[in-house]
């Protein structure tokens, strides 16, 4: 069995933002040279997701809306975990775990196995900051 | 290491609900032959989720309406770009908090699933046919 490692690095503007990160880890799964296995993609850090779906601009502004109405961002002292830190990120932990923190995708004759409208994507929830994303590959 | 692949193909007959592929899942571990790995269930659609939990009618019942307050399906609204299908959006937002996919263990041939849990697929836009990816890999 063969195993790979690579750090994707991403810095998104402003507080909130979504990258597709798609053609970073099929360049990890052609580096890797795995033809029948897993790969894992997560984000490093408790304030952002990995998740899978379409990519289309419309939906993306439609889920940051979405979660600033499930998690808003202000009022910023309303938040146990600002008073307590400092902070400011609160909604940024509750938007992440809406999200998630990774997805699994299976790789088959050496490319990730997708459906026809999958897109990886990194969505920051505090960002201005370089953060980043592990991808683990493991198979033959 | 071995490794198995399978396409299952699911309608749903309306427009949202719950199926339980467990046995689908069990058949294909039983057909990779293989005893120690991981298996890795996810939809290849965006307008659907893969998650375990009871199969149990009035608890998906009540997911349903859960997941309807939390993202409300309404025709009528439009969206910031008006690119999106609006009527759609409901789907595409219910998908992401049940989830796209869960990783099983499997342990001597089985799936090793906890007493109540099952695989289940949840279907936001049914009434066609769509697929769920199934990988093994292990020995």
């Amino acid at each position: 069995m063969k195993s790979y490692r690579n750090e994707i690095w991403v810095e998104v503007p402003g507080r909130r933002g979504l990258i597709n990160i798609t053609s970073e880890v099929n360049d990890c799964v052609r580096e890797s040279g795995i033809k029948e296995g897993l790969c894992l993609v997560n984000a490093m850090n408790i304030t952002s997701s990995v998740f899978i779906n379409d990519d289309e601009r419309g939906l993306h502004e439609d889920m940051d809306d979405w979660l600033e109405g499930l998690a808003p961002h202000e009022p910023v002292s309303h938040y146990r975990h600002n008073k307590g830190t400092g902070e400011d990120n609160a909604d940024a932990h509750l938007k992440r775990s809406l999200m998630g923190r990774e997805t699994t995708i299976a790789i088959t004759d050496g490319r990730l196995d997708f459906g026809t409208w999958e897109q990886i994507f990194y969505f920051d929830f505090d960002g201005n900051r370089r953060k980043h994303v592990l991808v683990k590959i493991i198979g033959e | 290491m071995k490794s198995y692949r399978k396409d299952l193909w699911y309608v749903y007959p309306e427009r949202q609900g719950v199926l339980n592929i467990t046995k689908d899942i069990q058949e294909c571990l039983k057909s990779s032959g293989i005893q120690e790995g991981i298996c890795l269930i996810n939809t290849m659609n965006v307008t659907a989720g893969v998650y375990t939990n009871s199969d149990e009618d009035p608890m998906h019942k009540s997911f349903l309406e859960w997941l309807e307050k939390l993202a409300p399906h309404n025709p009528d609204a439009t969206t910031g770009s008006g690119e999106t299908e609006v009527s759609f959006l409901d789907t595409h937002l219910k998908r992401t908090v049940i989830g796209r996919e869960v990783m099983v263990a499997v342990t001597k041939g089985e799936l090793e699933l906890g007493t109540w849990e099952q695989i289940l697929y949840f279907e936001f836009d049914g009434k066609r046919r769509k697929r769920v990816l199934v990988k093994i890999i292990g020995e």
